[in-house]
């Protein structure tokens, strides 16, 4: 009898619990990296949970330790997180190990996203092994930012080539009026910068077969042309970071800047630059090879989520077609969407947007390796050591080359 | 109050041992021993499980490596340069720190007009962090708008590049560790002088010492134990240095600055390679045993 009871009474909950979902099936959690486009998204959760009903539980972290907490939480498989937001180079480490949950059968299905609203380059951007797993959080390629008094004053052309390029920054330099160019040196991000130049130089990080080719004629000619540009820089420019530079082109006097067009809202912002009104965008020089690095966030989620749905339901609403401009509105870093870059509205307010099309039609992601932290480190520490003059460029790339095969396992 | 801890002779019982905490108080030490184990002891053994195999936050199976990562560590030449750096940011640490912060405290024990305003000055950098202490000294070390350059600059003089020139650079980090450490040596000598027997001192006077021999032969013999102690807690201190090279210039130009701490950080939470970064941190936890044994010889004295 007591059986019976028992059984009828599992049976009545088992049978409600799936008639009515609980509160927590309208619940998901979002890991988010503190950011400006984090904040825009927190902005926009409240318009979220209005039309849907489920409630978004945010998660943040600094950038420093947010990938480490990310991998703890997958690690432990208990489905902490729903979305999570991370950085690029984390796609690989991250997918590899099986962590984040494919999004292409979402995303071929979804009209609101519109995945045809992207250029070839950013419908990759999230792929890993021909899988997508990652969303456009952000697109942040590489753009020539020049201060147009300057250029006026000097009657410089904005440089197409990196000869050109050079040349302005020392014409800059010659006139006493500014410091020629800034990009980031210091050992901890000058990968980044190093690797755009060797591209545009015709090189590359390894050969087909996957080995390391630092030490290519292509990547000592880079790195030779990294060492004259140091040459007319700001002093500090050697260990100077991303932020560092952005900081140098927004309040001393410096020509031109390499930098991430996620910079923009520092240096289109008053109360951080002291030229808002002076500085304009292009796309950068090319080279033998017209290529354009792509950064910015990806949004993805957790394979071990439990509520992918929902997780989904959340993405798609945020991202989609129509409701990216009302994210950027919040503060949220551009997304290199088609109809936002020709959004004549949107370009004439910003319009360093307009150069986000032109490249990311030329734009190349960071490698795809789950060693890059490593290698990035590696790079950064050997090309530092050749602009501070420890040892010749030809040297100092060998060296490199070798400990890149170790790391890379060839 | 005194603890005796009993030797457990060949046939103690259960009953005997019992009575022996009791009888000997060690049973008041339970609680510490516990708390002890849980943060130090378990993490330890934890670390050196795990630098016995390839475990690493991108690899969810990990297995057994035997000494692979030691010996892998070894043959890393940015092991050795880290370890080099270390001793290299060490030793200069403690040549700076110790003599002026002795020096100081002489100074301060005279009891001269001022002294109380400058023993309060002189604490000010203890009492921040060396996250606020690095970036404060990161923004005035800036080689183009540093107020260091600016200074250099109203005198005519070329600024010099204190993070970003490779031979400057260590003498920067030790600099700026100085700045925070030294007062603490200089506190901790203070202490000592000011508790220093006046009998000894008193008699050596009478017999005609002079200021020189004073210290020389009394009150350097005398406060040796307290500088043991300050000389072990800045030579560790100095070996663990993170925050400072951390924020000043990330372990550059290169790998000019890169310390031990640093390279270990960067294996761990840079790489995710946490097996490796567990085999450093063991190593790095042996190469300190020889320091932990001296300080306890001194203590002992």
């Amino acid at each position: 009898m007591l059986a019976t009871l028992g059984f009828a009474a599992v049976s009545v909950l088992g049978i409600s619990g799936c008639a009515t979902p609980s509160a927590e099936d309208n619940e998901i959690t979002v890991f988010l990296i503190q950011s400006p486009t984090a904040d825009a998204i927190e902005a926009r959760i409240p318009d979220f949970t209005a039309e849907t009903g489920i409630k978004v539980n945010v998660v943040d972290a600094p950038y420093d330790d947010a990938h480490q907490k990310m991998l703890l939480a997958f690690n432990s498989k208990k489905g902490a997180y729903d979305v999570v937001q991370f950085d690029n180079p984390y796609l690989a480490p991250f997918a590899s190990q099986g962590t984040l949950a494919p999004m292409d059968d979402y995303i071929q299905g979804s009209a609101d996203y519109d995945i045809a609203d992207f250029v070839p380059a950013l419908q990759d951007y999230g792929k890993y092994e021909g899988k997508t797993y990652g969303l456009n959080l952000s697109t942040e390629p590489f753009l020539l930012w020049y201060r147009t008094d300057i250029y006026e004053e000097l009657n410089l052309e904005v440089p197409t080539t990196w000869d050109e390029y050079l040349a302005n920054a020392k014409a800059i330099q010659a006139s006493g009026k500014a410091s020629g160019q800034v990009i980031a040196n210091a050992s901890s991000v000058n990968s980044w910068w190093w690797l755009q130049l060797v591209w545009s130089f015709g090189g590359d990080l390894t050969d087909a077969n996957g080995n390391p080719a630092v030490n290519s004629a292509a990547a000592v000619k880079a790195t030779d042309f990294m060492k004259e540009l140091l040459k007319v820089s700001p002093k500090s420019a050697v260990t100077a970071t991303g932020d560092d530079a952005t900081t140098l082109f927004t309040t001393q006097n410096v020509g031109q800047m390499i930098n991430y067009s996620g910079y923009a809202p520092v240096i289109l912002n008053p109360e951080t630059s002291k030229y808002t009104d002076k500085i304009a965008a292009a796309t950068i020089p090319s080279g033998i090879a017209n290529i354009t690095e792509l950064t910015g966030w990806n949004i993805g989620v957790p394979a071990d989520s439990k509520k992918q749905k929902n997780a989904w339901k959340f993405l798609e609403w945020l991202l989609s077609k129509n409701n990216t401009p009302k994210l950027m509105d919040a503060g949220a870093a551009a997304i290199g969407r088609t109809s936002i870059v020709n959004n004549a509205e949107i370009t004439s307010k910003s319009p360093y947007i307009a150069m986000l099309g032109p490249a990311a039609e030329t734009g190349r992601r960071l490698p795809a390796l789950t060693q890059w932290a490593e290698i990035s480190n590696q790079i950064g520490v050997a090309v530092q050591d050749i602009l501070t003059g420890k040892t010749s460029t030809e040297e100092g790339l060998d060296t490199l080359n070798g400990q890149l095969a170790v790391t890379l396992g060839k | 109050m005194t603890t005796k801890v009993a030797k457990p002779g060949k046939g103690l019982s259960i009953g005997k041992l019992k009575t022996s905490l009791i009888q000997g108080h060690s049973i008041y030490l339970i609680p510490a021993w516990l708390l002890l184990v849980a943060v130090a002891l378990v993490p330890l053994l934890y670390s050196l499980a795990g630098s016995f195999t390839n475990a690493s936050l991108l690899n969810t199976q990990s297995a057994f490596v035997g000494f692979d990562n030691y010996v892998q560590l070894f043959r890393d030449s940015r092991f050795v340069d880290s370890l080099l750096n270390t001793l290299l940011i060490s030793a200069l640490s403690i040549l700076v720190q110790m003599p002026i912060g002795f020096g100081l405290a002489v100074l301060l024990n005279r009891q001269l007009k001022g002294t109380a305003f400058f023993r309060t000055s002189l604490i000010m950098p203890i009492l921040l962090t060396p996250v606020a202490v690095g970036l404060m000294w990161r923004l005035m070390m800036n080689v183009d708008n540093g107020v260091i350059a600016g200074t250099l600059r109203m005198f005519g003089l070329a600024p010099i590049d204190w993070l970003g020139d490779r031979a400057v650079a260590v003498w920067s980090i030790v600099f700026v560790d100085s700045w925070q450490n030294t007062p603490f040596v200089m506190l901790l000598i203070l202490a000592g002088l000011q508790n220093l027997p006046d009998g000894p001192i008193e008699a050596a006077r009478v017999d005609g010492a002079g200021t020189f021999r004073l210290y020389r032969h009394i009150i350097l013999p005398i406060l040796s134990p307290v500088a043991l102690v300050v000389l072990m807690i800045r030579v560790v201190e100095s070996i663990k240095l993170f925050d400072i090279i951390y924020i000043l210039t990330s372990g550059g130009p290169g790998t000019a600055t890169q310390n031990i701490s640093l390279l270990d950080f960067r294996f761990g939470f840079t790489f995710m390679q946490t097996s490796l970064a567990a085999a450093l941190g063991i190593l790095i936890a042996i190469g300190m045993m020889p320091i932990f044994r001296l300080w306890k010889r001194a203590n002992q004295e």
